[in-house]
């Protein structure tokens, strides 16, 4: 098997990222604030139904990663990374509040 | 509800997601990721089944719309599945020693075990067949760095429903082990529209999909069950 020589992966996104290319922690935890304006701002432009839609997305989410959560917590274990993304604590966090914030709660 | 045009969020997400930022992005991917999940496994068992599935399949549908168009149309987000061109038979030998050898390192991610940057995985990664192969079938892509072993070999051990981080958008996951023969644990893909895609690997048996964009799983492995897989990670460009 023949090997390339090493190349990096350049993501046009080189402030948000480590040198090995992945998004930097503090980056994604620095755009939960502008990503949740953006979902607001997409929320209030909704019809009643896309909106019950996107509020039972936002909801489940919530719901599933605190179930996650649930099942780490019983095997006493440290989540030591995530599943997907590089969901730090902060960044689970501000997704298991999100449907209060976007004001989605109703439906929990 | 079952086309795309149907679902008016989809588009909207498309469109939301090219004003995003990077980061941004990958904050919105891992919402739309854990609400597939969450929908899938039924944490939402207060909707209805309509909304349900309408919530679903918008989820399941926008999260090949994040990636800029640098993700090719498909239905199950399968590129390939069989014995890979690309690995010899010493080659599969040779990660399966390795992989063994690396057990003891191994740390528990999730509700599995992953050896990462092991050194002959690694090398493996950046073979240039590897990337001519997939390079034939998706376009350019560029080798991220990640090889990781991964391990299901105690009882009860298995990931839910998600899509993988950024690292390894397009995967090329290949079975070193899977014992015994009589197999409970299996890969589930959740491809929007269509039924569940169960995948049982042979050994030495390749599958190379959008890890990032499909909902997939591993349901738990029980008692006297042992898997171990290398998984290699790849970015279109």
């Amino acid at each position: 098997m023949s090997s390339m020589p090493e190349m990096r992966s350049d993501t046009g996104q080189v402030e948000e990222t480590t040198p090995g290319g992945e998004l930097d922690s503090a980056a994604l935890e620095a755009a939960l604030p502008t990503l949740t304006d953006k979902l607001a701002a997409l929320a209030s432009e909704l019809s009643d139904s896309e909106r019950e839609v996107l509020s039972s997305i936002v909801t489940s989410s919530a719901l599933h990663l605190e179930k996650l959560q649930d099942i780490n917590a019983e095997a006493e274990y440290i989540y030591a990374k995530p599943i997907s993304a590089a969901a730090t604590p902060e960044v689970r966090n501000h997704l298991l509040a999100l449907p209060e914030v976007l004001g989605f709660s109703e439906s929990r | 509800m079952t086309q795309a045009d149907s679902l008016p969020l989809v588009e909207r997400f498309g469109r939301l997601s090219a004003e995003l930022t990077a980061a941004e992005r990958e904050n919105l991917k891992l919402m739309l990721s854990m609400a597939a999940g969450g929908l899938l496994v039924g944490h939402a068992r207060q909707l209805s089944d309509a909304l349900r599935q309408e919530a679903l399949e918008t989820a399941q549908r926008s999260l090949p719309k994040l990636h800029d168009g640098k993700r090719p149309a498909f239905t199950t987000g399968i590129v390939f599945r069989g014995r890979a061109p690309f690995f010899t038979d010493a080659d599969l030998a040779a990660m399966d020693e390795e992989s063994l050898a690396n057990r003891h390192r191994a740390e528990r991610f999730h509700d599995h075990y992953v050896t990462s940057g092991a050194p002959l995985a690694r090398e493996m990664a950046l073979s240039s067949d590897i990337n001519a192969f997939l390079g034939e079938r998706v376009g350019p892509v560029l080798p991220t760095y990640k090889a990781n072993y991964l391990y299901y070999d105690a009882p009860g051990l298995g990931i839910d429903p998600h899509v993988d981080k950024n690292e390894f958008a397009l995967n090329v996951l290949t079975m070193l082990e899977h014992r015994p023969d009589d197999r409970h644990s299996e890969l589930i893909l959740y491809p929007p529209d269509q039924d569940p895609v169960h995948i049982q690997l042979a050994h030495g048996e390749s599958l190379i999909f959008f890890a990032d964009s499909v909902t997939h799983q591993r349901t738990r492995t029980v008692a006297g069950e042992s898997i171990r897989l290398v998984s290699f990670g790849y970015h279109p460009i």
